[in-house]
């Protein structure tokens, strides 16, 4: 059953040189307790997305399309409405657990925060659940650590903290933005089984934005690649990564160094740099970097193309190949 | 984003200058603040040749005269004309100002850069100095000095120079340790210049804009503390004209005649407000980071 | 938190000793002889003979300095040369006035800017912002005697509201003493709120960009709950960092004030004590007022503690 159904979502963000499209016509679906990576560069657009499936969008910014939530479209809904889903039914955890935690309270108290506006649970009872959470996202000695303020813990623990508080309303989807990028590598990993193992146990849906192909394809079940503010190429993760389609994808995945690789071997890069969002061309948004574009990368958008079960690409250039 | 900080800003700066000077150009409120601040300097600049009459006369004959045409604003209490002794008092508040602010720039500026380069005990000691200047309001200051060596114009410059070196050793001071902190800085002395070559060479460049900034507002505060001063009577003597001391003369009238209450003090807030304007401006348009958030 | 108030306070013994210092250099040292400070180059031999034994002025500066500190420490402070009586006493006469004053213009100040400088930042580049910007450039470029002029030459002049300066003194009754004590209030308050209103503005819009408050948005808190809850309190630092350095500019103003409404306060009280070269009551004045901008900023230390658990406890 589809939980979060995004179709042709644009998002319009204010820049110094006018308007210009952070996201462009981005659709997927989200199965319930389904779990979905969106993976790109820096600026690609995977946050803005991210952020207007909860209506946090950057002042001046305009979104269109439709992001249905069980039938109802967040985008037509009003601050109050939006509201009641933020922290309730979406939850979102963020890069980084240094700054996204307020200085000045007590962790118990913010993670208590949302429990007090969604369920209208307050004093015992909501400290007997910061508890839980807090035990339950694997914090060390919950009870004295509900007192202490965010620069008292490890940047880890305050992750812990930011996913003990998105659990906190049992929400349908958790959508976490790269959520170890900021922590030590040996950190990392125990954040990620952390996310890994809470999805499966509460059944919640997963969407993980991140710069880094490891992390998702440990993690999730299906994979969308975003350039441009446009998904490029999506897939279940297994389809996917046996056989990357779009040119972008292509050069992504080269750009990672892998552990067996020939000793020597040259890692490839992809020419050029990310483009500022009103550079980008105006069809394929990869055309300017791209070894195979021709003049109808210029001119036409590049429809997504289904060339496998459960693997579609935008690309004007890519050959049919395997069993499809 | 490592490659951009090792670079040394202000050497990479140079061809933006033409597009700083269109900025200036477009940026309202600055160019207000020019014209008002150029105005003032061209009235003080002008009443060192010509006023439109004496402003230390007194003609008893044409005293606490309305304006009219050959007396713009009218005449106060001894029949001076009060445009004449308003644009000569231009000249006192700019001495004062000047003087004040390039004594306390001078030493100020040389202490911060010390303290940012060497830290340690020197930037304590320094620290403390500017604590208890802040004890020390400038008025206080300049007080102090009137009862011990009786009141004078050189209390007030003196008074402000002191509290300027605090003023600009605190944020010389802040702004040069944040440079140590950069990349090219590291750069440079891993290439192995001394302290005082890259506080030369390029500390104190990247610094300029605080500076700047510093100093038109440290004006500004000059402006608003001589007046204050000479309206107490501590500040400039008679007859050398002030607009401090021309508010003070003006209290006694004002139950009859308060329009004279008003020009010395409109041309102070004028000033004021133009060289504000400028201080604001330059931040706007040296840091257009902080500018959205102002 | 008890070492950081043990360093705190001795920073500001430090502090103190050295105005102390200063003071009694500026006034009994480097002018030179402190009995012709006073009575001028032309007085008598037999009358600065006369201070100078009376006064004690006789001794070396070192004991004399010696000596004035043990008396603060007793709580003497000697007496007054020109109005033979002890300056405890007229200092306390005297706060009656200056202390109502300075903390009324404090409190106003805080309250009307801390107002402003919430709403200009919540309405962000739109006309409330510029015109609660433009009222701030205003109030920073008018000096306060000028503003207390015009105030007097409205509602004392035309209006007949409000006296025109004066003090009946609180025996005359409570309401005749507000009445006296509002224009200067206002006009102390101008400078104060011009600042602070701009200082409150930047500081909640730059906290309001902050990641921990895109979080409370995120957990579903509506614009107005994420500023109350969030915002304010981390936004309120450099305020009162502000606040703590306005105090030199209050006790300043005090003295500027009280000589626009002719009040008589501390602030008047040193400026005729200045016309009449009554040293002793200079010095110590003029020390009080350095100590209680000194007192004011240990205060908002300790306030800062209160606010910011990263300063109270450390990691």
């Amino acid at each position: 059953m589809t939980l979060l159904s995004v179709r042709d979502l644009t998002v319009e963000l204010q820049t110094s040189r006018g308007m210009a499209a952070a996201v462009r016509g981005v659709s997927f679906d989200l199965e319930k307790g389904g779990t979905l990576g969106i993976v790109g560069e820096s600026g690609c657009g995977k946050s803005i997305t991210a952020l207007s499936l909860l209506g946090l969008l950057p002042d001046g910014a305009r979104a269109t399309g439709r992001v249905d939530l069980d039938g109802t479209d967040l985008l037509s809904l009003d601050e109050d409405d939006l509201c009641h889903v933020r922290g309730n039914r979406i939850a979102m955890i963020f890069q980084e657990p240094m700054t996204s935690l307020n200085p000045v309270h007590r962790i118990g108290r913010q993670i208590a925060e949302p429990l007090r506006l969604h369920r209208g649970l307050g004093g015992a009872g909501a400290r007997e659940e910061v508890l839980r959470l807090l035990h339950r996202v694997g914090l060390p000695d919950p009870a004295r650590r509900i007192n202490a303020y965010p620069h008292q813990l490890s940047g880890g623990q305050r992750q812990r903290v930011m996913i003990a508080m998105a659990l906190s309303c049992a929400p349908d989807i958790l959508l976490a933005d790269e959520p170890t990028t900021a922590l030590d590598v040996t950190i990392q990993g125990q954040i990620l089984d952390l996310i890994n193992e809470l999805v499966e146990d509460t059944g919640m849906g997963l969407i993980l934005i991140s710069h880094d192909l490891g992390v998702i394809s440990e993690s999730v079940d299906n994979v969308a690649v975003m350039y441009g503010g446009a998904i490029v190429e999506q897939g279940t993760t297994d389809r996917l990564f046996a056989d990357l389609v779009h040119p972008y994808s292509q050069g992504l995945f080269a750009a990672v160094p892998r552990p067996g690789a020939v000793r020597g071997a040259r890692l490839q890069t992809i020419a050029g740099t990310v483009p500022e969002l009103a550079d980008l061309p105006p069809a394929c948004t990869f055309a300017d970097r791209c070894a195979k574009a021709s003049p109808v990368c210029w001119r036409e958008t590049p429809a997504m193309t289904a060339f496998g079960p459960g693997h579609a690409a935008a690309c004007h250039h890519h050959e049919r190949r395997g069993d499809a | 984003m490592a490659r951009m900080t090792s670079i040394d800003p202000e050497h990479a700066q140079g061809a933006a200058d033409l597009g700083f000077v269109h900025r200036a150009l477009r940026h309202r409120s600055f160019m207000i603040g020019l014209v008002l601040t150029g105005t003032m300097i061209f009235l003080a600049l002008l009443s060192l040749i010509w006023t439109p009459h004496s402003a230390t006369e007194i003609v008893i004959a044409q005293r606490l005269k309305p304006p009219s045409l050959s007396h713009w604003f009218g005449t106060d209490q001894f029949g001076r004309d009060i445009l004449s002794m308003i644009m000569a008092g231009a000249q006192t508040s700019i001495v004062v100002g000047l003087i004040a602010v390039s004594l306390g720039a001078a030493v100020g500026i040389s202490l911060g850069l010390w303290a940012a380069a060497r830290r340690g005990w020197t930037e304590d000691v320094i620290m403390r100095l500017s604590d208890l200047n802040m004890a020390f309001p400038v008025i206080l200051i300049a007080i102090l000095l009137t009862a011990g060596w009786g009141p004078g114009i050189t209390n007030a410059i003196i008074a402000l120079g002191i509290y300027n070196i605090s003023v600009f050793a605190r944020q010389v001071r802040g702004a040069g340790i944040a440079m140590w902190e950069r990349e090219f800085i590291l750069a440079a002395r891993a290439a192995g210049k001394g302290d005082l070559s890259i506080t030369v060479a390029h500390v104190l460049p990247n610094i300029v804009s605080v500076i700047v900034v510093q100093a038109t507002i440290s004006f500004a505060i000059a402006i608003l503390a001589e007046a204050a001063l000479s309206y107490l009577g501590v500040g400039s003597q008679p007859p050398n004209p002030s607009w401090g001391r021309m508010l003070s003369e003006s209290q006694s009238y004002i139950f009859f005649k308060p329009v004279i209450a008003v020009w010395p003090g409109l041309a102070i807030v004028l000033s004021v407000l133009g060289l504000n304007l400028i201080g604001d401006g330059l931040r706007d348009l040296v840091d257009p980071r902080l500018a959205r958030q102002r | 938190m008890s070492v950081f108030l043990a360093r705190r306070f001795l920073s500001f013994l430090i502090t103190v000793s050295g105005a102390s210092v200063i003071i009694f250099l500026l006034l009994e040292v480097l002018p030179g002889d402190p009995a012709l400070t006073m009575l001028g180059v032309d007085a008598p031999d037999s009358a600065i003979e006369a201070i100078r034994l009376e006064l004690g002025l006789d001794r070396p500066a070192f004991i004399r300095y010696v000596d004035w500190i043990a008396g603060l420490f007793r709580g003497e402070m000697g007496l007054s040369y020109v109005y033979k009586v002890p300056v405890t006493e007229l200092i306390g006469q005297r706060l009656h006035v200056t202390l109502p004053l300075a903390i009324g213009a404090m409190v106003l100040a805080t309250l009307v800017s801390l107002s402003l400088g919430i709403f200009a930042a919540t309405n962000h580049n739109r006309i409330g912002d510029y015109g609660v910007m433009g009222f701030s450039q205003l109030g920073l470029a008018i000096p306060d005697f000028w503003f207390g002029i015009l105030l007097i030459i409205l509602f004392a002049v035309v209006l007949h509201w409000l006296p025109s300066g004066g003090f009946p003194g609180w025996d005359e009754g409570i309401w005749r003493g507000v009445r006296s004590l509002m224009l200067p209030v206002f006009t102390q308050a101008l400078g104060l709120t011009a600042i602070m209103t701009r200082v409150t503005r930047s500081s909640v819009l730059e906290v309001a960009r902050e990641d921990f408050v895109r979080t409370a948005r995120a957990k579903g808190l509506s614009r107005r709950a994420a500023l109350w809850r969030h915002v304010l309190r981390n936004a309120l630092v450099p305020v009162l960092t502000i606040g703590g350095l306005l105090v030199a500019t209050v006790v300043t103003g005090t003295l500027i004030i009280e000589n626009v409404f002719a009040l008589p306060g501390l602030g008047k009280l040193i400026f005729d004590a200045i016309s009449n070269r009554d040293l002793m009551v200079v010095k110590n004045v003029v020390l009080l007022f350095a100590a209680i901008v000194v007192v004011v900023n240990f205060v908002v230390d300790i306030l800062y503690a209160l606010v910011d658990p990263r300063i109270r406890i450390q990691s």
